[in-house]
């Protein structure tokens, strides 16, 4: 058996060993170009459904970040990407619901949505990846103001790897979510509205 | 295979890091952080403009970090280190997700809030008593690496900066906002280039130091849950939380004042306490070591503390 000052020596090693590492993720401050890139379910064309009561028209997205290209940071890694609105429009216009599609041309659409921009990045909490988007959404009918709703989504998952693929694909899990929650709020505000419209008929 | 966390067990440099710690470790002192500027510095830095910057877009969340490696290191040897550092890694990220999924409700409140232009005003009215360092207007920009706001001040032609970084995020337990800045003064023109000091990931400064603030809960009695915090914070729009955030912003634009003209230490390196002195301890971040300072400055119950390297942190006094 090894003598105990051995022993105390090689926790010691262990220890330093761990700092070490901990602290090599210290590095000096870089710049990663993130390439988020667009699902293939939202780069079909929108399908048209008969049983679809609306016909939804989305103007193009207004920014309110501070910075146009700007991610977020992780640690001492900050992330941009170029042509984010597009990513984003893209996207927002592939959005389909059973009550609604979207709408051929903006004269003959039912519901014109006006999207803003208003978060979108990635973060650390300890070991923990975080990303983040927020969008207002802006509703009109037929020139009328109809409300606006603000859509949250989010993604928080354990940092694997560092990888600028990793971070790409927390943001676009977020812009998922996102998607998701402004389908069933429209859904929900359609389904209001056809209600209001019954009970006054 | 990447099955441990990158950031628990990182990649490469290990030894060089190792070096650099054992040379920290054996040097066994605390290095100033604080650069102090004098009087008639000040009267030399001409035009002055101020850049508050913001790293992150909403308020952030910290977690108490688990350390279970160190207990289990300690009976199980490096065995237990390792499985301790994994348990670790996976406690973390589960509270670390119960954060971010709590603290929605105190971001939605706060979607409409721009932190940094109400620092950006209020650093203007306490900065406009402070000879030499007054802005002439304060921008507010997003920092998105230290390359973009080395070409903030390195454009700025003949005019000074001041740039103070911010940061703002909730307590573990919610209960309350640390707000934090760094705050730089970069002479333009070349001026003051004798007395000018490095930092890392900044151009030549002639003043430098880290500030913070730490905000409760207006109107908190008796303990709550996380969850009961959320919702405290959030109520009436989250004002609450827009109270506790203008009055620590407040607080800190005034502490950047104050420290403008704070004078340097009697030995040229660390503040220690004046005799008779009160100390106390403040918490900046969530995991120990935690630090301590001497009361060196107090206001409507506030206490401002300065820390062995300079700091300046405020705390209820």
């Amino acid at each position: 058996m090894r003598p105990a000052w051995v022993q105390r020596g090689n926790r010691w090693v262990f220890a330093a060993g761990c700092l070490a590492t901990i602290f090599s993720g210290c590095n000096a401050p870089q710049t990663a170009q993130l390439d988020l890139t667009v699902p293939a379910s939202a780069q079909d064309t929108p399908k048209t459904s008969s049983k679809a009561s609306l016909r939804v028209a989305w103007l193009a997205i207004d920014d309110q970040r501070l910075d146009e290209t700007s991610l977020g940071n992780f640690g001492n890694c900050s992330y941009v990407a170029k042509s984010i609105l597009p990513w984003v429009n893209q996207q927002l216009c592939a959005i389909n619901g059973t009550n609604f599609v979207k709408a051929d041309d903006l004269a003959r659409a039912d519901l014109v949505i006006q999207p803003t921009l208003l978060k979108l990045y990635i973060q650390n909490v300890a070991i923990t990846k975080s990303a983040v988007v927020v969008l207002r959404l802006n509703l009109s009918s037929h020139g009328k103001s109809s409300g606006q709703f603000i859509c949250r989504g989010q993604y928080a998952g354990m940092n694997w790897s560092d990888s600028n693929e990793e971070m790409a694909g927390a943001i676009q899990n977020a812009f998922a979510d996102c998607l998701r929650n402004i389908a069933a709020s429209l859904e929900l505000n359609i389904k209001l509205k056809h209600m209001v419209v019954a009970a006054s008929n | 295979m990447n099955f441990i966390p990158a950031q628990v067990y990182g990649r490469g440099r290990s030894v060089v890091v190792l070096l650099a710690l054992a040379v920290t470790f054996l040097s066994g002192c605390v290095a100033p952080i604080r650069v102090p500027i004098s009087s008639d510095s000040r009267a030399q830095l001409g035009t002055v403009n101020g850049i508050v910057g913001l790293r992150q877009q909403e308020i952030g969340t910290d977690i108490i970090p688990s350390n279970l490696s160190n207990a289990m290191g300690s009976s199980g040897g490096a065995i237990g280190s390792i499985i301790g550092s994994i348990a670790d890694a996976s406690i973390d990220n589960a509270r670390a997700k119960k954060a971010e999924s709590a603290v929605k409700p105190i971001r939605d409140a706060l979607i409409d809030y721009q932190p940094g232009n109400v620092l950006a005003a209020d650093l203007q009215k306490a900065l406009a008593t402070v000879p030499g360092a007054s802005p002439s207007h304060v921008d507010v920009r997003q920092v998105i690496d230290p390359e973009t706001t080395a070409k903030w001040i390195n454009g700025s032609g003949n005019a000074s900066v001041l740039l103070v970084t911010l940061n703002y995020k909730l307590s573990p337990n919610f209960d309350s906002i640390v707000i934090s800045a760094e705050a730089s003064l970069h002479a333009g023109g070349n001026r003051l280039a004798n007395i000018a000091q490095t930092k890392p990931d900044l151009p030549p400064l002639v003043y430098y130091n880290d500030l913070s603030t730490t905000v409760a809960l207006p109107g908190l009695n008796g303990p709550q849950s996380p969850e009961g915090m959320v919702t405290l914070w959030a109520a009436d729009g989250g004002q609450p939380a827009r109270t506790a955030l203008n009055a620590g912003l407040q607080e800190l634009a005034a502490m950047i004042a104050y420290d403008l003209t704070a004078p340097a230490p009697l030995d040229g390196k660390l503040y220690k306490a004046p005799k008779d002195a009160e100390t106390r301890q403040v918490t900046i971040i969530a995991a120990p070591p935690y630090q301590y300072g001497y009361v060196e400055h107090t206001a409507e119950g506030r206490a401002w503390l300065r820390l062995p390297s300079g700091e300046l942190a405020a705390i209820i006094q």
